[in-house]
């Protein structure tokens, strides 16, 4: 049988590493490379492989965000590669999800294989899926909080937003609308989950339907009735509601680096 | 819209706003034993005097007695002068003739004053009125300003002894202090240095390489060496050339260029003239794994680091610069410093107090660029 095989890692010395390695099984074909997450977001759900070699550290999204926007079915068999990363580590012994730490030992190598390709022909997706749902839950539960990306998909196209890229955001019944540099996109979810998931980014709610990123504050100033103006950099005003006085004033005290107010 | 961000690299607070060196009791008591002795003086070199007149007990004490009270009470405001006015006790042409100047009005001051109480007591004892300032108390200011000066010179000196110890004292605490940040700041870079992640990745490229080139595998190898040579030497050295960080930095991008191949682009420029400047040794390291952290390892596109020196004016400058995704607030970055930026600004404020500066140029998604400038030192090996 022919196993179809996608390698996905951002450095070419490392993809090369594992493509040499395959090049002792016939049966394996590797049907592509990718760069970062995603390119190997896309490639998987467009080209549906048997088996993906996926590193954890890429830039755009890492290995665990990749499979969390996966929808294609079956998923793919996934052996994940990692230079170093005592977190992925631990959860990958506590989920007996095959790893191979790099540099990639041949004889690891082959042990993982062997394994992977017993379950690929007996086909046994389903028990490989669990675990890696328990896996990737255990990753969501405790997501480091330095790195918050949003995936939208629409129509096709893929996009990463990173949380710091978030100028503003306002909410729109069951959907709130990220402002960013790239445009503005609709993001199925609710304001208040939205204000506890970027709790540990700088974000201040300034309205009911109103979520600032302070990285991109330009000034703000104080205009009357309780209510504040903000300008962003990016030149766009928003005024505060008046119920949220307080939670500003918190901000901006211990904010001082808006030196305007 | 392009945010500048500047840190002071302030100068460590040396100056504490007392008043006075010690408390103002022992300047009285101190003022009273003078006094003492000066009676003391004066009676003996009555008794042993072929004299006419009896000893005047009361004026002699309430004549010395009040000249060294009135020092005691301008004491305070001297040492606060001294203290507060760092040109007051620079030792230069300025300030001893600012001294001599002050001394003498000082020491005017101080006459008439002691002449004024003299007055006093004269008329409450004698019942005359002498005028304060008729010819007669001219005279007699006259007669005792040079040794008012004289006092005046002494205290001064006294006080500069006071304010040299306490400096010298409070510097000691501040080398203590300073060496344990300085540590501190070092090992953080170090640690930063020998990143496993780094490490790893390294060790993989040098295998998938060996598969294409040996050659090149080793050229990877001794690169690594190089910068694991140098990181051991770090711990001796504490200062080093440009050359031997420029060198170092080099090792260290050619083996990143090395692990992401067509992603990362280098630009190094150094001015010949600044190669033999010292630096502190791993200063930029840090700097410039943050760029390639955050212009390359982020986002997917093509990486570019460039690093210049030169010297301006008498300092030299250093510019690290990517074309990563910058950062909308500059300030943010000084207030919120990550453990790479922490241990460089340490290491400045340290080793360089207020004479180093470093500011950020960054704004959204148009790279980020840190300028240090440090006196210009040239290292002589």
């Amino acid at each position: 049988m022919n196993i179809r095989a996608l390698i996905v890692d951002d450095e070419p010395p490392a993809r090369a590493r594992v493509a040499k390695l395959l090049s002792t099984y016939p049966e394996i074909r590797v049907i592509g490379e990718c760069r970062n997450g995603l390119e190997a977001l896309e490639a998987i759900e467009s080209q549906v492989p048997d088996l993906v070699f996926l590193d954890i550290q890429m830039p755009e999204l890492n290995g665990f965000e990749v499979l969390q926007q996966l929808s294609v079915n079956p998923r793919p068999f996934i052996i994940f590669t990692t230079a170093f990363d005592q977190y992925a580590l631990k959860a990958f012994e506590h989920h007996a999800v095959d790893y191979l730490l790099k540099p990639i030992e041949r004889e690891r190598f082959t042990t993982a294989l062997e394994k992977v390709l017993l379950q690929i022909k007996g086909r046994h997706a389903d028990k490989f899926n669990d675990k890696l749902k328990d896996l990737l839950g255990e990753y969501e539960s405790s997501v480091s909080p330095d790195r918050k990306n949003f995936v939208i998909k629409d129509r096709g196209t893929v996009n990463v937003i990173h949380a710091d890229d978030i100028f503003w955001l306002a909410s729109e019944g069951n959907y709130v609308t990220l402002h960013t540099a790239k445009g503005d996109f609709l993001y199925r979810s609710a304001m208040t989950a939205m204000e506890n998931e970027l709790q540990t980014h700088q974000f201040v709610r300034i309205h009911r339907s109103i979520l600032v990123n302070t990285l991109h504050i330009g000034r703000s100033q104080y205009l009357h009735n309780e209510t504040f103006k903000f300008v962003l950099n990016n030149q766009t005003s928003l005024i505060s509601g008046r119920s949220y006085k307080e939670n500003i004033q918190g901000f901006l005290q211990s904010a001082n680096y808006i030196k305007q107010f | 819209m392009s945010h500048l961000s500047y840190y002071k690299i302030r100068r460590m607070n040396t100056m504490n706003n007392r008043w006075l060196p010690i408390r103002f009791i022992w300047i009285i008591a101190s003022a009273f034993l003078l006094s003492f002795i000066f009676i003391l003086n004066a009676y003996i070199n009555h008794s042993y005097t072929p004299n006419q007149e009896a000893f005047d007990w009361y004026f002699e004490i309430m004549l010395v007695v009040t000249n060294y009270l009135l020092w005691a009470f301008l004491f305070p405001l001297l040492y606060r002068f001294i203290v507060t006015n760092k040109f007051a006790w620079q030792l230069s042409f300025r300030t001893i003739l600012m001294h001599i100047l002050l001394g003498l009005l000082i020491a005017v001051f101080h006459r008439y004053a002691s002449l004024a109480f003299y007055i006093g007591m004269t008329w409450s004892l004698k019942g005359y009125l002498l005028d304060l300032f008729g010819i007669h108390s001219a005279n007699m200011v006259i007669r005792g300003v040079i040794s008012s000066m004289l006092q005046y010179w002494i205290i001064i000196g006294v006080l500069w002894g006071f304010e040299y110890y306490r400096q010298k004292r409070q510097q000691e605490l501040l080398l203590i202090k300073t060496n344990q940040e300085l540590a501190d700041a070092q090992l953080n870079a170090l640690k930063m240095q020998l990143h496993p992640h780094f490490f790893f990745n390294t060790l993989n490229t040098i295998s998938s390489v060996m598969d294409r080139s040996v050659e090149e595998a080793q050229d990877i190898v001794a690169k690594l060496a190089r910068l694991m040579r140098a990181l051991l030497d770090s711990e001796k050295q504490q200062v080093i050339t440009l050359r031997q960080e420029i060198d170092y930095i080099r090792a260290y991008l050619d083996l990143e260029q090395a692990r992401f191949s067509d992603r990362l682009l280098v630009k190094i420029e150094v001015d010949d003239a600044v190669l033999n400047a010292g630096i502190p040794n791993l200063l930029l390291q840090p700097l410039v794994e943050n760029s390639i952290k955050h212009g390359l390892s982020s986002q997917a596109k093509q990486g570019a680091i460039e690093i210049y020196a030169e010297m301006i004016q008498k300092d030299l400058v250093i510019k690290i610069k990517d074309n990563g995704k910058g950062v909308a607030n500059a300030d943010y970055v000084f207030q919120n410093p990550g453990i790479g930026i922490k241990s460089v600004l340490t290491r400045l404020k340290v080793i360089y107090q207020s004479t180093a500066t470093i500011h950020i140029e960054s704004s959204y998604q148009a790279g980020f660029c840190v300028i240090i400038k440090i006196p210009y030192k040239p290292l002589s090996l």
